[in-house]
């Protein structure tokens, strides 16, 4: 069932809310990896070009979203676009690009195949591969569990300026580290024996530890809470998932991965659990909620 | 927190880049343009041999402006406390991938060090070494 207005109809909050109700999984699935695209795809022109003329052909006539030669292109434009940036594009730029194949197949085979439950299938299977693989690649990085990423990371990366501000990581000592780094790194300056001591403070080692160790396990634990395909787990496997995606990604400014963790989430939790369906689409209003910048009204309190 | 979670990122790796005048002076490149910078970053993030010579190849290319003055090199010790100086110095420029007339003289060799730093969270200290120096001549093409 497609969601959209026939030419001629007037519009109806009521009508719109039963086309909601009506619509399938592949119809969700299909509007938000499009969204991902769109929000949070490629910079590059090739990739933006192919998606706005794929949203103009869908605006046009709605069914188009269900083309799967669309999605098809869509997917190889978006695999040569991260092939020739394969060096720097973001770890879930390449997860994006599989799961753009994934839509591309489900597309394929609706109609003829329980596309809904290859769908969940997949998703279920991403949700543990990306948390178990980064849970165990994350123990066993020696600067990771030492806690050294992260303290680096709230004296030094502006994005966990704010962050650090709002848990109490003193500006001074974060402002006199980003100093002291810069000095190092220019060739005006010699340290003798490269090496200076960081004004870094117990607390800020304590948050950068707590976080490390919160981050290990609660990816183990929504990597594991999959795996039995059970009613009770998968249900626990949401709540951690849910909890993940609304806390992380308002200090990790990764957004397109939150958007792909929420439709990973909304595929597995399709069939069985319906309530939870409206916790993921309220996941993606967080998500874009999420960009505004509350970073900046935070840092002037 | 990515999947792939490390320190070594490019909060801890970096380059210095200098260009070598036919008298031995040097002059140090503080800010790169964009794309410059972007191609840099390339370079940091997979510190190939072919990288950095595509990086240098571009530098080859691009236009400086700089200051007539040399900035003097001091030294500081490892509380951050300012020691002396070294006695040597350098000119500053800033380069530019658009290209224009150069001030610089068509043939100059390019330096191009890349350093790496990690930090121990129990000693707080903060060290750097230096991994790879490159070294590339040639004519502005």
């Amino acid at each position: 069932m497609m969601v959209g207005l026939k030419e001629g109809s007037s519009f109806s909050i009521k009508r719109f809310a039963a086309k909601l109700e009506q619509a399938t999984l592949i119809d969700y699935v299909a509007a938000t990896t499009l969204l991902l695209v769109l929000f949070f795809g490629f910079s590059d022109i090739l990739t933006k070009f192919s998606v706005q003329i794929f949203l103009l052909l869908i605006v046009l006539k709605f069914a188009t979203i269900q083309s799967a030669w669309l999605w098809g292109v869509l997917s190889v434009v978006h695999t040569i676009v991260l092939l020739d940036n394969w060096m720097v594009a973001d770890n879930h730029k390449y997860l994006t690009v599989y799961w753009l194949y994934v839509v591309t197949i489900a597309l394929i085979i609706s109609g003829r195949f329980d596309s809904d439950r290859y769908l969940a299938t997949v998703a279920r299977f991403f949700i543990v591969f990306i948390f178990c693989v980064a849970a165990v690649q994350k123990s066993f990085s020696p600067t990771f569990i030492s806690g050294e990423m992260f303290e680096l990371n709230l004296l030094l990366d502006s994005r966990f300026t704010a962050f650090g501000h709002l848990f109490g990581v003193d500006q001074s000592s974060a402002e006199a580290t980003k100093k002291i780094v810069s000095s190092l790194k220019s060739p005006f300056v010699e340290i003798e024996g490269n090496s200076i001591l960081l004004p870094s403070t117990d607390w800020t080692r304590t948050l950068a530890l707590s976080i490390t160790w919160y981050d290990v396990i609660v990816q183990f634990v929504i990597g594991l809470l999959f795996v039995p395909s059970r009613r009770l787990t998968d249900f626990m496997g949401h709540c951690v998932l849910l909890f993940f995606i609304l806390t992380t990604y308002l200090p990790a400014p990764v957004f397109g991965f939150g958007w792909l963790l929420c439709i990973l989430g909304l595929c597995v939790a399709w069939r069985n659990f319906e309530h939870l369906r409206i916790a993921y689409l309220l996941s993606f209003v967080a998500v874009l909620a999420y960009q505004s910048p509350w970073r900046a009204w935070v840092l002037t309190w | 927190m990515g999947m792939f979670a490390s320190a070594d990122s490019l909060i801890t790796r970096y380059a210095k880049i200098f260009i070598v005048l036919e008298n031995g002076d040097k002059v140090a490149i503080e800010n790169l343009s964009k794309d410059l910078k972007t191609m840099l970053d390339n370079a940091l993030y997979y510190p190939t041999d072919l990288n950095f010579r595509e990086l240098a190849k571009a530098l080859r290319n691009a236009t400086y402006h700089g200051e007539s003055n040399k900035r003097p090199i001091v030294i500081f010790d490892n509380q951050g406390k300012y020691l002396s100086g070294s006695g040597r110095a350098y000119f500053v420029a800033d380069a530019r991938s658009d290209q224009g007339v150069s001030a610089l003289p068509e043939t100059w060799l390019l330096e191009i060090e890349y350093w790496k730093a990690n930090y121990d969270p129990r000693t707080r200290v903060f060290t750097t070494s230096l991994q790879r120096s490159f070294s590339f001549k040639g004519q502005k093409q």
